[in-house]
């Protein structure tokens, strides 16, 4: 049997139980640290040196700005400065009176400016840019003197061309020619006529060979200034027609400016406008000759006018004082005579109208009739009246009707013709005159008549006519005229007292009491007209026109007696009995109307 | 604004790191987890052997009887300590074999070890550096707005 050994199966093993490591440290990844720590520490670093960098960039601009802006304004001074100051100062400096140039001035400034700077970069560059700034501006300042130089040469040239044209235009023959001469050039004859005459250039020429304005510009120069020299001369000959008056000069001057010989450096249209000028001017002159002529025609139709109207005036003044005065020798001697009126006929003193009214009036012709519509209307035109030809025409009016055949009396005429004198002189007591006229019109109706034409019944017209005119006469007495205002208080009271009276015209109340013992008009009869007449006529202490006034007023109270129905005979139905008529209208209840009812109350018999 | 994202990312990536180093620190232990089970297997198949070896010489021993010689003496008895020699050099050799085996596991250990700490040293860095990035970042935002 075969016997089993044993022989190691396992072989020992060749590793030796450690292992190559294949970790490996990452030097990028363990350092990201510190190179972050490191970007930290750059971006730190480069902040604070951006910060100090800006800041001091910053601080550096500032100073510079700073600095320009002080030097800018500096040189502002300096040029405004420079303005005032003569060019050449400002060019070159003046010495003598201790001033510099303007490049010197700011030199100096800029130097005293980039003293007070402390930062030698920010000086550098302020110091550069100055010198820019200075540059600009002394072009500008140079240019600008250098320019009011050339004004101010050209200034005086241009004035002396003024003074030259004044000559040219105004002076004498002699002082023409030479300003002429002077002005465009030309030849001058000097001393003997063999020698060779003087040239003579131009004042603008010379300013255009002196660089002072260009050719073209003198070319216009000379030639404006041929227009305006023939410009003045035409209007020195307008102003000489003008002021002669004569239109044959104008005439001349018209056709003178139709000749293009005549002004000849006229510009066409200026010559135009001289042609029209001279035209209007000869018609102007014509017109006012044709106009002086008719006015010295109306001046002596005025005068004729009035010296008729004077004359008229105080011939019946006088008229009227001899009439009043019979006693008074001197008011008799001065009564106008028909010889005096003859020879004012004969001198113009009078028209032939109121000469035969005068002869009339001094044979004591007065108007047959008194047409009191005719007074009041002359009156009221007066009144009316705007102008004093308004006046004048209404004036007209009295003459024709005065004397015999005529309807205005003398007194009447005289207070007219008075009235119309205070109108026209715009007296206090016309306009007093006029304004209660205006009052009376509008209190009694007759304005609102006058305007709307409607009827308010004749006695009630004939009461307004009354009124107006009894106010006319009172306050147009010649003798003794009455206050417009107590005159307008008067006659309102009659007027409305003949209203209540159912009467139509007016009468004073102490008239009635004096003379009809204050009866009622339906009680007065003749008898106490005829004494009241008797009465009126011896009755010294009146004057001729309250006799008059009261006389009328006895004519209207006898056209009212004489206008009532006779008394019924006896026997028949005596007034206050009742009619037929009276029942009817009782019956149909239309007759107890307000004034049938004042009309009972008023007579109740 | 963008400081914010630099501070985030650097935290991010140490994370990462740190997360690596988990990996490491546990494929560590599992090396040296294997090493010991290594040596461990390796004595229960010794202590198999032993039996298999001792099955060996008792199988020697009959042997001998079964051709007539005495077992415990003599040949036999050097045939029988030789292969107790070469038994003995066998789990020698296991053990052997067994602990170079647990000690390359341990070499592999200490290298994700390392691995791991140097992933930790990584992940310091980049924190380090996401924080001076996101500063960096900052200063020039401020600078900027100086500036302006």
């Amino acid at each position: 049997m075969r016997v089993p050994t044993y022989n190691r199966q396992t072989q020992q093993t060749a590793k030796t139980g450690a292992i190559n490591f294949s970790v490996r440290a990452n030097p990028g990844a363990l350092s990201a640290g510190m190179r972050g720590l490191a970007t930290l520490g750059d971006a730190v670093t480069g902040a604070a040196l951006q910060y100090y960098q800006t800041e001091t960039k910053e601080r550096r601009l500032n100073e510079l700005t700073k600095a320009e802006n002080a030097y800018k304004v500096q040189m502002q001074n300096l040029k405004l400065a420079s303005l005032n100051e003569d060019p050449n100062t400002v060019i070159n400096g003046n010495p003598s009176q201790g001033k510099f140039s303007f490049e010197r001035q700011a030199l100096d400034d800029m130097m005293k400016i980039a003293n007070l700077i402390d930062d030698k970069k920010v000086r550098s560059s302020f110091m550069q840019s100055a010198e820019q700034i200075m540059i600009g501006e002394r072009a500008s300042v140079f240019q600008s003197a250098r320019n009011r130089q050339i004004d101010i040469a050209v200034a005086d040239e241009l004035q002396a061309a003024e003074l030259l044209i004044k000559d040219a235009v105004q002076g004498n023959g002699h002082q023409r020619a030479v300003a002429m001469l002077e002005l465009f050039g030309g030849s001058q004859q000097v001393g003997s006529p063999n020698e060779p005459p003087r040239t003579v250039v131009g004042i603008f020429d010379q300013m255009a060979d002196r660089d002072l304005i260009t050719r073209e510009k003198a070319f216009n120069l000379k030639k404006n200034t041929q227009q305006r020299i023939a410009k003045s001369d035409f209007r020195t000959r307008l102003a000489s027609a003008d002021r002669s008056g004569n239109p044959a000069e104008a005439a001349q001057l018209v056709a003178d400016v139709m000749d293009p010989k005549n002004f000849s450096d006229m510009k066409p249209e200026d010559r135009d406008t001289a042609f029209t000028q001279a035209v209007n001017l000869e018609q102007q002159l014509q017109k006012r000759a044709v106009q002086l002529a008719e006015k010295a025609e109306t001046t002596a139709a005025r005068e004729q006018k009035n010296r008729h109207s004077d004359n008229a005036r105080k011939i019946i003044a006088r008229i009227i004082t001899a009439d009043e005065n019979p006693n008074n020798e001197r008011a008799q001697s001065d009564r106008p005579t028909s010889l005096e009126i003859a020879n004012l006929l004969t001198t113009d003193g009078i028209s032939d109208a109121f000469a035969r009214t005068a002869n009339d009036l001094i044979n004591d012709v007065d108007a047959d009739v008194r047409d009191p519509d005719l007074i009041a209307g002359i009156f009221s035109d007066i009144s009316v009246a705007k102008t004093d030809e308004q006046i004048d025409a209404a004036v007209a009016r009295i003459t024709p009707n005065m004397g015999k055949n005529g309807t205005i009396p003398l007194q009447d005429a005289l207070a007219l013709l008075r009235f119309a004198d205070g109108k026209k002189n715009k007296t206090l007591e016309t306009k007093d005159i006029d304004f209660y006229r205006q009052q009376l019109d509008d209190i009694t109706g007759a304005t609102a008549y006058r305007i709307s034409g409607m009827g308010v019944g004749e006695d009630e017209v004939f009461r307004q006519a009354d009124a107006a005119d009894t106010y006319r006469r009172l306050t147009t007495d010649p003798a003794n005229p009455m206050p417009a205002r107590e005159a307008y208080q008067m006659v309102i009271e009659q007027f409305f007292r003949a209203r209540k009276q159912r009467i139509d015209f007016l009468a004073p109340a102490p008239f009635l009491d004096i003379y009809f013992g204050g009866k009622k008009p339906s009680e007065w009869t003749a008898q106490d007209v005829s004494g009241a007449r008797i009465a009126i006529t011896s009755n010294r202490n009146l004057t001729e026109l309250e006799k008059t006034l009261e006389f009328e007023t006895l004519d209207q109270i006898t056209k009212l007696i004489e206008s009532r129905p006779p008394p019924p005979p006896p026997g028949d139905p005596q007034q206050g009995d009742s009619t037929w008529k009276d029942w009817w209208n009782n019956w149909w209840g239309n007759s107890n109307s307000l004034s049938d009812r004042e009309n009972d109350i008023r007579n109740p018999g | 604004m963008g400081f914010l994202f630099e501070l985030q990312a650097g935290k991010q990536e140490q994370a990462a790191y740190n997360y690596n180093t988990d990996i490491n620190e546990r494929n560590a232990d599992v090396s040296e987890q294997q090493g010991e089970q290594l040596v461990f297997q390796e004595e229960q198949n010794i202590v198999d052997f032993r039996k298999q070896f001792d099955d060996l010489q008792a199988a020697t021993s009959q042997a001998f009887r079964y051709n007539g010689w005495i077992a415990s003496e003599g040949t036999p008895l050097k045939v029988a300590l030789a292969n107790a020699q070469e038994a003995d050099e066998e789990i020698a050799t296991r053990r052997y074999n067994a602990k170079v085996g647990r000690a390359e596991l341990n070499e592999q250990a200490t290298q994700e070890r390392m691995q791991g700490q140097l992933n930790r040293m990584y992940g310091r860095a980049a924190n380090i550096r996401g924080k001076a990035r996101a500063a960096a970042s900052l200063i020039q935002t401020a600078s900027s707005f100086a500036s302006v």
